[in-house]
């Protein structure tokens, strides 16, 4: 079994359905789809080698990233918080 | 119909299967569909809308995003150090507004219900009445790390010219697909492509893309342009354009450093030429430098054309 990057979406600490959730970074090429965060906010995304990923939600104008290490076997669990962007 | 092609190229589906009426073509035209109003071309093989990209670029001086970038001499498929990012530099996508003329109506935003109740978006063009194209990982998921998602989708709602919450011609549920073995047995991405067939003929009123199966040659002189829902965009439900020159060609794949995001998959690949909208490629893949897609040739040429419906 690949590793998976999973966890859920959350913002201000409560869960967001329907945020997108995908790897913008990647040690290679990937398939170019989305998921949609679930009820909870929950997603699971296989990463199909080892190695440096970055993963990002985006719910309306609000987004967050988190950059994970992929070990071989790995199941990584994260929180992916969502933040608006600064009105500066 | 056309004899249907064998090894990795056989097609495959989870539908009780009929012969889909369709003639053999190498090129497959385009039809505006009964919605009437359609847009001209711009010049040079884009769509008009490529001037606005033209306006932002030279709009004045912009910092163009560098994290991530890596040194274009480390940059390989196989190179498991470099990175993926599926816009490179400046982000150059144009969103499409006019979503309900043709050709940008024929584009539909895919809301996929994955085997374990998972739910992706992705990107479909319709190639006939009730028949779209897509990447072979919209309709089979196949190495997920969780077996409960393997295997065919169990449904696909199709919006043809989404914009927003705006669905200017409805949307229709499927639950047929076709794909090929090459993609269903292994997840081998030169075989990423597939087919949803829809129980309503929305195609008849968005219309079609064509599609052609060009030499190398043919491919490396044009530019192409791909049109499509990326997921960084509003919740995946606006339609945005990039366009570029074709970058590299393999008898299975189309490389080009088009600007995309996740939830492109799918999205056509497309040349002008004469005046029509020819797909060249399937959308699939995100990639370090350039983005690729599954290429338009014979045997896909063949299996498209017979999937029609």
């Amino acid at each position: 079994m690949p590793p998976l990057v999973s966890g859920r979406v959350t913002a201000a600490g409560a869960p967001v359905a329907g945020a997108r959730v995908m790897f913008v970074r990647a040690p290679v090429a990937l398939p170019d789809v989305a998921q949609v965060s679930g009820p909870t906010g929950q997603f699971a995304l296989n990463a199909p080698t080892p190695g440096r990923y970055a993963v990002a939600a985006y719910a309306g104008r609000a987004a967050g990233e988190l950059q994970v290490d992929v070990g071989a076997t790995d199941v990584i669990e994260l929180v992916l918080s969502l933040r608006e962007p600064s009105s500066d | 119909m056309s004899a249907a092609p064998q090894g990795p190229h056989a097609p495959i589906s989870n539908l009780v299967q009929t012969a889909a009426e369709a003639a053999g073509e190498e090129v497959s035209p385009p039809e505006i569909g009964s919605a009437g109003h359609s847009l001209a071309p711009g010049e040079d093989g884009v769509e008009a809308l490529a001037q606005q990209r033209v306006a932002l670029e030279s709009a004045g001086p912009q910092a163009p995003d560098v994290a991530g970038l890596v040194d274009i001499g480390r940059a390989s498929f196989a190179d498991r150090d470099v990175v993926l990012e599926t816009v490179h530099g400046s982000d150059q996508r144009v969103r499409v507004t006019d979503t309900a003329s043709y050709p940008y109506r024929v584009n539909a935003s895919l809301l996929i219900t994955a085997r374990d109740g998972s739910q992706w978006i992705g990107t479909g063009w319709f190639i006939s009445g009730r028949t779209l194209i897509t990447a072979g990982h919209c309709v089979y998921i196949k190495n997920s790390g969780l077996a409960a998602r393997e295997g065919w989708v169990r449904s696909i709602q199709v919006m043809p010219g989404r914009d927003g919450d705006k669905l200017p011609f409805g949307s229709a549920t499927s639950t047929q697909f076709w794909t090929v073995r090459g993609w269903a047995d292994t997840g081998d991405e030169n075989y990423d492509y597939a087919a949803i067939v829809l129980p309503t003929p929305l195609g008849d009123t968005v219309g079609t893309l064509g599609f052609a199966s060009p030499v190398d040659a043919t491919l490396l002189a044009s530019v192409a342009n791909v049109t499509g829902y990326p997921g960084d965009k509003a919740h995946g439900s606006e339609l945005w354009y990039d366009t570029k020159q074709i970058a590299a060609v393999s008898p299975t794949k189309v490389h080009y450093d088009i600007d995309t995001a996740g939830g492109q998959s799918g999205a056509a690949v497309y040349i002008i030429r004469d005046g029509q909208r020819l797909a060249v490629a399937v959308h699939a893949y995100g990639g370090p430098t350039t983005n690729s897609g599954t290429r338009i040739s014979a045997p896909v040429f063949a299996n498209l054309t017979n999937w029609k419906a």
